[in-house]
């Protein structure tokens, strides 16, 4: 199999639970090698979509293809080939690390000689040997983190899917578990879904994400570089604003920051503008006076709220 | 096959990992001995059907806190969602768990056949009352195992499973109590029918009664397919 063979195809997903909608005509494919992040406000659908592509949950229209097969109820080999860790960590707090790593290794359908290769390779590349024949119930929250990646990865599935997968560790583990599934992403379809951009920026290749259970591509978006962006910093915000406004209503309002010499800063993303940074400075000279104005580089936090608010703009009846 | 062994080593590993298959067995054992012993010494009553009554009302309050925790405490430990994501089909799952159960069941059992070392030293015994008697409280067990585990796969938590199976397993019990209650004579009728009591009295004496051992083996059948029913509203 090559690395552009689609691993996940989502197609036309619809899913409800009760009245409330939550996904409406979902589609997303990932390939191999491709580390898809998946991003959206809490309640936006990131988990359900997860489960979905995981077979926990079925949807009510639409169809999950892994490996170009129709994953269905029964279709269990099939989901051999999924690795799944969700938000909170499935362990059994009474079996040891190892206990719990042969039990996933042999659902998986690894056998004898197999198993314990795989356990003994998990337990090395996730540096678990320590605490090996320790009970999980007794393992800090970084442990937990890395039996829960482990166990995700025995099988060596074709599909890795994360859930918010370093919520609640420390910056030191959140560098670890970032490595770990760097490494782990090779060779293999993974989605990482978050609400934390960084973890995009410092893992994904591709970033979707997920307004009122509809997935927007972010991929040429998300590119910092496509973004311009101004940063003004102004006694009279009100005016600025209003002037902004009324000299180009493209232009948005990125982030809004009061300083400690009671001026306001403001950036502006002018990508959908036809207006040049030069000709907004000359504008807004004439209503107030500035006491800063700078194009200024997009890191992709900004590019990522800009490129969201664009599309929330443009979608907006 | 493969996914049942596995799920059924892990089941029972995790029995046994915790002390609740450990504290519920010894206490079966502690109680049923004390009230054979009680029976043998105080009563003189040299025979199992007592014990065996003894045993079956034990397994009515024990059932339920052997098997709240088969699907609850997956569910309140996230881990059903890690189980349901495992090439296992639902039905699997239900069924590793269910007999993980009787394991546990068969080993209460067996420790309760102290008792009939002074029987036999004592006496001369019919072993083939008390085999059946065995195979009777046996079936009547599993299927409050069977009941506890479909409450289990519905309940949020273990207490509430627990609670509920108790609720559900008295008024099986008691149904054909109804009679008390001037019920219409059709209604009493089922009732009767769907009554533990009526239906194990047999059982425990030695006889195994073809329509008893129907009756039991439907209430398991119903019991699993419930909690599998259960597990696939989960993905719904």
């Amino acid at each position: 199999m090559t690395d552009t063979e689609p691993v996940l195809k989502l197609r036309a997903i619809d899913k409800r639970f009760r009245r409330h909608r939550v996904l409406s005509d979902l589609n997303l494919t990932v390939t191999r090698g491709e580390i898809v992040g998946l991003l959206g406000p809490n309640g936006s659908g990131k988990t359900t979509t997860l489960r979905l592509a995981a077979g926990y949950l079925w949807p009510d229209s639409g169809r999950v293809f892994l490996n170009e097969q129709v994953l269905t109820p029964e279709s269990t080999a099939l989901r051999q080939r999924i690795g799944y860790l969700p938000e909170r960590i499935p362990l059994y707090d009474p079996l040891t690390v190892r206990q719990q790593l042969v039990f996933v290794a042999r659902a998986r359908g690894l056998r004898g000689a197999a198993v314990r290769s795989a356990v003994t390779e998990a337990a090395a590349a996730f540096d678990l040997e320590p605490v090996i024949a320790r009970v999980v119930g007794r393992l800090s929250k970084g442990f937990r983190q890395r039996v829960g990646l482990a166990q995700a990865l025995l099988g060596e599935p074709d599909l890795l899917l994360l859930d918010e997968p370093t919520s609640g560790l420390d910056p030191f583990q959140i560098l670890e578990a970032r490595e770990m599934i760097r490494r782990a992403s090779a060779h293999r379809a993974v989605i990482v879904s978050t609400h934390i951009v960084q973890e995009i920026s410092a893992l994904c290749s591709r970033v979707v994400y997920l307004r009122e259970g509809r997935l927007v591509e972010l991929e040429r978006g998300v590119a910092a570089a496509n973004h311009r962006l101004a940063l003004i910093a102004a006694a009279d915000e009100a005016r600025v604003l209003e002037a902004v406004s009324a000299l180009d209503p493209a232009i948005a309002v990125i982030s809004r920051e009061a300083r400690a010499d009671a001026r306001s800063q403001l950036v502006f993303d002018l990508t959908s503008s036809a207006t040049a940074p030069a000709a907004l400075a000359r504008r807004l000279t004439k209503v107030t006076a500035l006491e800063q104005f700078a194009p200024v580089e997009a890191d992709l936090e900004s590019a990522l709220v800009a490129a969201m608010r664009r599309d929330q703009d443009q979608t907006r009846p | 096959m493969n996914g049942f062994t596995c799920l059924l080593r892990r089941e029972l590993a995790h029995y046994f990992a915790t002390p609740i298959a450990c504290v519920v067995i010894a206490a079966f054992w502690a109680t049923s001995g004390f009230f054979f012993s009680f029976n043998v010494l105080f009563v003189s009553a040299m025979d199992m059907v007592t014990a065996f009554h003894n045993m079956s009302l034990l397994f009515l309050l024990m059932m339920p806190l052997l098997s709240m925790r088969t699907f609850a405490e997956e569910r309140q430990l996230h881990t059903l969602e890690l189980l349901l994501t495992l090439p296992f089909a639902e039905g699997v799952l239900v069924l590793s768990k269910y007999v993980a159960l009787l394991i546990v069941l068969t080993i209460m059992l067996a420790g309760s056949a102290v008792a009939l070392f002074p029987l036999a030293w004592f006496g001369a015994p019919d072993f083939g009352p008390i085999i059946g008697g065995y195979v009777g409280v046996f079936l009547l067990a599993a299927a409050f195992g069977a009941i506890g585990l479909a409450v289990s796969s519905w309940a949020a938590n273990q207490i509430v499973a627990a609670v509920l199976t108790w609720a559900v397993l008295l008024f099986l019990w008691f149904a054909d109590y109804g009679i008390a209650l001037n019920l219409p004579a059709e209604v009493n009728q089922w009732l009767q029918h769907l009554s533990f009591s009526a239906q194990y009295l047999d059982l425990i004496r030695g006889v195994i009664p073809i329509g008893a051992v129907i009756y039991f083996l439907s209430v398991v059948a119903f019991g699993l397919l419930t909690a599998t029913q259960a597990l696939r509203a989960a993905r719904a």
